[in-house]
């Protein structure tokens, strides 16, 4: 069974501590990590792709130590870091011949991957153009299809919707989720909507420490009667933002509608509603 | 990833005995068991291509930039204009020496030089989490230009020694010190600075080690046998620098002090 193991793994940078003592199991399936700027999810993701030493700890594959496997755990491993460069003078099809034989895949058949996910990612139109004409989100899908390349059981993508219109958007979730049955995905995002239906699992980050983790559901009932809907007049709303976290504002003919994130009833009117994971994250990352 | 010609295939033996144990024992925990036992022999089947050391270095060979084919093709042109004229003037040992230093700075140089491509161009990350890592694509690299800097060195000094009737190991020692001397700089520089790098400094380097390599004409007598202990402690020292920095180097990619910025 593929499985890999976090054993509290550290990153300390000088006195800074970016990831501190995270322990976790990953299974085969979908692992959202969402955690706000500077949390340390790209230190966890660089320390799981063994591109960065732990100050502490270990992590395993299958049992092995990832350190002892090197290669071997590396050929296993497709990696969309959060900000790539690239030789400008590569076309699209030559950058991913390039990253193909560096994985070691046999050149016919790295010909016909390229070919493949070149189409997935809507870029076949593109793939003799150059690198240096290519737009952000068109070098983000190239490095999506580049991760793919050798058919990854541990997949670990960091913000891979950054800087992708909401049709592209899409389609990466269709990929994600039609590649998700025999493997480890692990993609970190600041946005909410790109993981709430396609992660198996929800792991929240807030400074270095995973501060809860479970399925979306789980989730969602941990939060659930604090989640309120209440319609309030105009001149109320700044009021009610100030004391409370707000996950949404609207106008409508009766009032602002708010949707509040709160411990208790936050005034007259107002009803429990459902949580989603943008409540969630609203709830654990509000400040307190 | 199925390739039987070109390399190695690793198998498992087979997938039967598992079966056989899902067949026999029919209850829940133990038809778990042996199903984790059918994945695990599955997993292992999975034909993985491992390219042969050869196949390696040649798929390597293949994606050299062609920016370093010309930097070693336009080294080698002008050592070899720059040997045919000295040679065609019947110049002495110092008329080889002054060139020779400058274009051995050069060369260390450019040997280290691929390492800063890789770096200025922010690619290292995904490099470096490939099967072929980046290490091992940058050591390839530094043995081939080594490789090809040290015959070019050979000849210029075979020539030299030939013609000027000084002994050939003399003359490589005056040629390996600025070599290995630059080289060490440029390890340096790559270990020291923080951040981004970029193209420029190499080439500050590569102008300020070429002057260094001109600067003990200035001292008379420096290249009289008599004084072969200081080209020979210059040179013990030089490769120490060297190794101690290559390490160095090498720990802080294997770390990712050196590939991972923000
Ligand atoms: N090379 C480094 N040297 C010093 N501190 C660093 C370094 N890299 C990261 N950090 C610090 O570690 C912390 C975690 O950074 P990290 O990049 O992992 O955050 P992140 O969750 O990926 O943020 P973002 O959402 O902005 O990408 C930050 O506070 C950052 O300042
Ligand atoms: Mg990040």
């Amino acid at each position: 069974m593929l499985e890999l193991t976090l054993n509290k793994i550290t990153k300390k940078y000088g006195r800074k501590i970016a990831v501190d003592h995270v322990s976790y199991e990953f299974r085969k399936g979908v692992y959202g990590l969402l955690g706000e700027n500077g949390a340390g999810k790209t230190t966890l993701l660089r320390m799981i792709c063994g591109l960065l030493e732990p100050s502490d700890g270990e992590i395993r594959c299958s049992g092995d130590s990832v350190d002892r496997m090197g290669a071997q755990y590396r050929r296993l491993l497709g990696y969309l870091p959060q900000e790539f460069g690239y030789y400008p003078e590569f076309t699209a099809r030559k950058f991913l011949l390039y990253m193909a034989a560096l994985k070691a895949i046999p050149k016919e058949l790295a010909v016909e991957k390229a070919e493949e996910l070149l189409k997935l990612v809507g870029l076949e139109q593109e793939q003799n153009s150059r690198l240096k004409t290519f737009s952000g989100g068109m070098i983000r899908r190239l490095g999506i299809a580049q991760a793919l390349l050798n058919d990854p059981e541990i997949l670990v993508l960091d913000e891979p919707t950054s800087g992708l219109d909401p049709k592209e958007r899409i389609r990466f979730r269709n990929i994600i989720s039609e590649l998700s049955r025999d493997r480890i995905i692990l993609l970190s995002t600041h946005i909410v909507s790109d993981v709430e239906y396609i992660a198996d699992e929800i792991l929240l980050m807030k400074g270095g420490e995973l501060i809860k983790t479970g399925s979306m559901e789980w989730l969602a009932a941990q939060v659930r009667g604090r989640v309120w809907d209440c319609c309030v007049r105009p001149e109320e709303t700044e009021n009610y933002q100030a004391h409370y976290s707000v996950s949404n504002l609207r106008n409508t003919d009766h009032g602002v509608r708010l949707r509040i994130v709160a411990e208790e009833c936050p005034g007259p009117g107002a009803k429990p509603v459902d949580p989603d994971l943008e409540d969630v994250y609203l709830y654990y990352f509000r400040e307190v | 990833m199925h390739d039987r010609k070109n390399g190695r295939i690793s198998k498992s033996e087979d997938v039967l005995s598992g079966l056989e144990a899902w067949r026999i024992l029919p209850e829940a925990e133990k038809r778990q068991k042996a199903m984790e036992g059918i994945d695990r022999k599955i997993r292992e089947k999975r034909i993985m291509y491992s390219p042969s050391p050869v196949r390696l270095f040649l798929i390597q060979l293949q994606y050299i930039p062609f920016a370093f084919w010309l930097s070693q093709g336009a080294v080698l042109v002008s050592v070899v204009f720059l040997l045919c004229r000295t040679t065609l003037q019947q110049g002495g040992v110092m008329d080889y020496l002054w060139w020779g230093s400058v274009a051995a700075a050069w060369m260390g140089l450019m040997a280290c030089g691929g390492l800063n491509r890789h770096l200025a161009r922010g690619m290292v990350e995904l490099e470096q989490s490939c099967y072929i890592n980046m290490l091992q694509l940058w050591t390839m690299r530094m043995i081939l230009s080594g490789c090809m800097d040290m015959a070019i060195l050979c000849v210029c000094s075979g020539v030299a020694a030939w013609n000027t009737r000084v002994r050939l190991v003399r003359i490589l020692l005056y040629l390996l010190v600025p070599f290995v001397l630059s080289n060490a700089c440029y390890l340096i520089f790559l270990t020291s600075a923080r951040g981004r790098r970029t193209q420029y400094p190499q080439i500050i380097i590569g102008a300020v080690s070429g002057v260094m390599a001109m600067t003990p004409r200035l001292f008379t007598g420096i290249y009289s046998p008599d004084c072969l202990w200081v080209w020979l402690i210059l040179l013990t020292g030089g490769v120490y620098l060297w190794v101690e920095r290559l390490r160095c180097c090498r720990r802080k990619i294997a770390r990712g002090e050196m590939l991972c910025w923000n």
